[in-house]
């Protein structure tokens, strides 16, 4: 083949701007394509649970109706009768505050249990396995386990109160005690996701910056709060917005164990929803009140990620 | 050889004697035959089903039907007794019941989302605080038509019923549902336990129960009460509470259903005095010590002096062949002497979506009747609603009791709005005896809170 025979070949072969901007075009309308095929099991699970759903109750939180019988648009009259019931306000405030209990003592406990198995790797898996068991445990057998645990004659509490000479504890009988029995059950339950969670966490800290801060003279203490607390940290952050997620829709504990008693001082916010919407049939409140929430939670997400992501932008200056 | 040979040469003629077959022939047979098997299969088959028609229209006019029915329980047996009881009605009418148990705990929700659906329960049991929140949404039949209640068909067993349960149970001119039975509340006591205290006399109101209580309390030995009674808003702790409502002479609603009435005297002087036992002689264990279950357990246990709890504990302590002698009383008087009893209704309701209304009236109509209702109600000690139901059958306890709610029964005015009206008096109540708040206090709160509710 001569070079010109080659050279004109060459210039078949090759594509013009346009013909090259339209075969790139094509080339990454097909991959985007195959993409959403791979999304479409995922997305139209997604919109027909999810997001359907999420935008219809929003609707029917402004409807009268619904679910029994056709909605009526009633404009802002269930906000502001969710607004004005005192349920309401108590449901959120115990909600709260058994958010930051059982955040606080899960989380304290996890951390410390991590650290034990992270420490004594013997018959580690024995009480990993112990730890996680309560998890997989219906909610319903929690709560059938806490009553025997609460029991004001023979539960372990009340036996334990009485060998230390304190005297029995009428649990259910007290709003404070009866949220932190929920609080109890629910630390139980979670006690072994949490702990699995810390110990994967505290595994993938480098062990040659521990032992670095061991060559340079740190104590056990000093290594734990200047080397593995602050790599701990997103992974830290990232588990308190899971966790404020997941508690700030407890509901079965509260169901099982005190239906929101006594005088509503155990009430949560899913409690709340769901006796609107099921036991009084007042769907439209009821979808208020879940509108309320979903906003809730994803303030506090929101507020979460903002510390994350200002964590995150603070550190290249740290460094 | 040739024998063969012969042979089969005869039977190659034989052959050939044939008549021509032609495949012309051959497709009309083949068409006249697939026409004629089927025809004929079709005529057989009818000549053979005509006659078990006719007899079916006869003896089961609803063969083939089958209806949905579903009930929150009584009894952990009561899907037997039911199943038993309606098999005659079934073997007449034809009609198949299949029986679903709805746990009482998730029974508004799971009535709310079958309601909801397409195919709901043809058939279900509704309490009076539930029926007409559902039937006011359009999801039960209104049975105070000429199409059921008021056919002409059902007019004589109309007049059977106790004027004051359809009163009751109409909302706003409409009837949602056939009453069946009425429950109660009744007060078990423990007669070794009272002797060993010296209580002489049982006590017939409040005033001398609560002297009575304070007497177990301190002759009748450590570990023991005087009284129990449910006091959590989670064991309904209202309707434990509403005969002395009635007895004191108020309601929570007034009667035209516009207002809550949670703040005059007499609704205060009803729950102050059951407050008392709890707070101020402390005869009874503290509220949240123990659920309704836990108390019936401690009376079974010879702990518990007067127990305040329904009749349907009856089979319960009989087969529990109880350590020491008991009985029962109707609840206690006002101090001015009034004594009522108390208790929803429970109703048959048939769904507005049924696809099959007339056979479920007719299951609804078989279920009110004696023929269910003698032995149901009697299994379970409740009272029945009509003259011509005997819940006794001749037990002189169960005769007692139905006696008592007879002659002083006083239900739960029914509106759409009862159960949480009810929800709110169960939390005042819960306050009022935990010591949260004080009598008056808790009941101003439930007056706001009801106002709300029922402006909302």
């Amino acid at each position: 083949m001569s070079a010109e025979t080659a050279e004109r070949a060459w210039d078949e072969l090759t594509l013009s701007p346009a013909e090259y901007r339209r075969a790139g075009a094509r080339y990454r309308q097909q991959r985007n394509l195959r993409a959403y095929l791979f999304v479409v099991p995922y997305f139209v699970p997604f919109l027909a649970f999810l997001v359907v759903p999420l935008f219809w109750s929003v609707w029917l939180s402004f409807n009268q109706g619904g679910l029994l019988d056709s909605a009526k648009f009633v404009g802002l009259q269930n906000w502001r009768v969710i607004g004005a019931d005192t349920e309401l306000t108590t449901s959120i405030k115990n909600t709260a505050i058994y958010a930051v209990e059982a955040i606080f003592l899960v989380f304290t406990l996890a951390l410390l249990l991590a650290l034990l198995l992270n420490r004594y790797r013997k018959g580690s898996n024995f009480f990993k396995l112990a730890l996680y068991v309560p998890l997989l445990a219906p909610a319903v057998l929690v709560g059938l386990i806490w009553q025997f645990v609460t029991n004001y004659d023979f539960g372990l509490i009340n036996v334990v109160l009485v060998h230390l000479g304190l005297g029995r504890v009428n649990i259910f009988g007290n709003g404070t005690t009866a949220l932190l029995a929920i609080v109890g059950a629910e630390v139980w339950r979670g006690l072994g996701f949490w702990t699995l969670y810390f110990l994967a966490s505290l595994q993938s800290i480098p062990e040659e910056l521990l032992d670095a801060a061991r060559v340079d003279g740190a104590r056990g203490f000093q290594r734990f709060r200047r080397v593995t607390v602050p790599l701990l940290k997103p992974m830290l952050l990232f588990a308190i917005v899971i966790a404020i997620i997941a508690n700030f829709q407890v509901f079965d504990t509260v169901y099982v164990l005190t239906q929101g008693g006594p005088y509503e001082s155990t009430s949560t916010l899913v409690w709340f929803i769901w006796k609107r919407l099921f036991q009084f049939q007042q769907t439209g409140q009821g979808y208020a009140a879940a509108v309320l929430l979903l906003a809730i939670i994803l303030g506090l997400t929101a507020v979460s990620f903002w510390l994350l992501g200002s964590r995150r932008r603070r550190r290249p200056r740290e460094a | 050889m040739d024998e063969l040979g012969d042979r089969s040469q005869d039977v190659l003629r034989a052959d050939r004697a044939q008549p021509e077959f032609s495949r012309r022939d051959f497709l009309k047979k083949a068409a006249g035959v697939v026409l004629a098997v089927p025809a004929a299969g079709a005529l057989v088959g009818s000549a053979a089903a005509a006659p078990r028609i006719r007899v079916g229209n006869a003896a089961q006019p609803y063969a083939g039907v089958t209806l949905q029915f579903a009930k929150a329980p009584f009894g952990n047996d009561e899907k037997d007794v039911i199943s038993k009881l309606l098999a005659p009605f079934e073997k007449k009418t034809g009609i198949k019941v299949v029986h679903t148990i709805v746990p009482w705990t998730v029974e508004g929700a799971t009535y709310a989302t079958n309601y909801a659906g397409p195919n709901p329960f043809d058939v279900s049991y509704q309490t009076s605080t539930d029926l007409t929140g559902l039937g006011t949404k359009g999801v039960l039949e209104v049975l105070s038509t000429s199409k059921w209640l008021d056919s002409p068909s059902f007019a004589s067993t109309k007049k059977k019923f106790i004027p004051n349960t359809i009163k009751k149970s109409t909302y706003q001119g409409k009837l949602y549902g056939l009453p069946c039975i009425i429950g109660g509340t009744v007060v078990y006591y423990n007669k070794d336990l009272l002797a060993k205290a010296g209580v002489k006399n049982i006590p017939a109101n409040t005033t001398q129960l609560r002297a009575a209580a304070a007497q177990v309390m301190k002759n009748g030995g450590s570990g023991n009460w005087g009284y129990q009674v449910p006091m959590t808003n989670k064991d309904f702790n209202w309707y434990f509470q509403y005969h002395n409502i009635h007895n004191w002479g108020t309601d929570i609603i007034s009667a035209d259903g516009n207002s809550v009435t949670f703040t005059n005297s007499a609704q205060r002087n009803a729950l102050q005095a059951e407050v008392n036992l709890f707070l101020k002689d402390k005869s009874a264990p503290p509220v949240g010590q123990y659920s309704r279950d836990d108390g019936v357990a401690l009376f079974k246990a010879g702990r518990v002096a007067f127990l305040h709890d329904e009749p349907l504990r009856l089979p319960e302590f009989r087969s529990a062949k109880l350590p020491f002698k008991w009985d029962f009383v109707a609840p206690m008087a006002a101090p001015s002497g009034k004594r009522t009893i108390f208790s929803t209704t429970g109703h048959w309701v048939m769904a507005s979506k049924s696809k099959n209304q007339a056979a479920a009236w007719e299951l609804v109509k078989f279920l009110s009747s004696p023929a269910f209702a003698n032995e149901f109600g009697a299994h379970y000690g409740w009272a029945p609603v009509r003259s011509d139901v005997n819940t006794s059958k001749g037990d002189p306890q169960v005769e007692r009791i139905n006696s008592y709610v007879l002659k002083t029964w006083d239900g739960l005015p029914t509106g759409p709005k009862m159960a949480q009206l009810t929800d709110v008096y169960g939390q005042a109540i819960e306050a009022a005896a935990t010591g949260n708040k004080s009598v008056a206090a808790a009941l101003v709160k439930a007056q706001k809170d009801g106002s709300a509710i029922l402006r909302s």
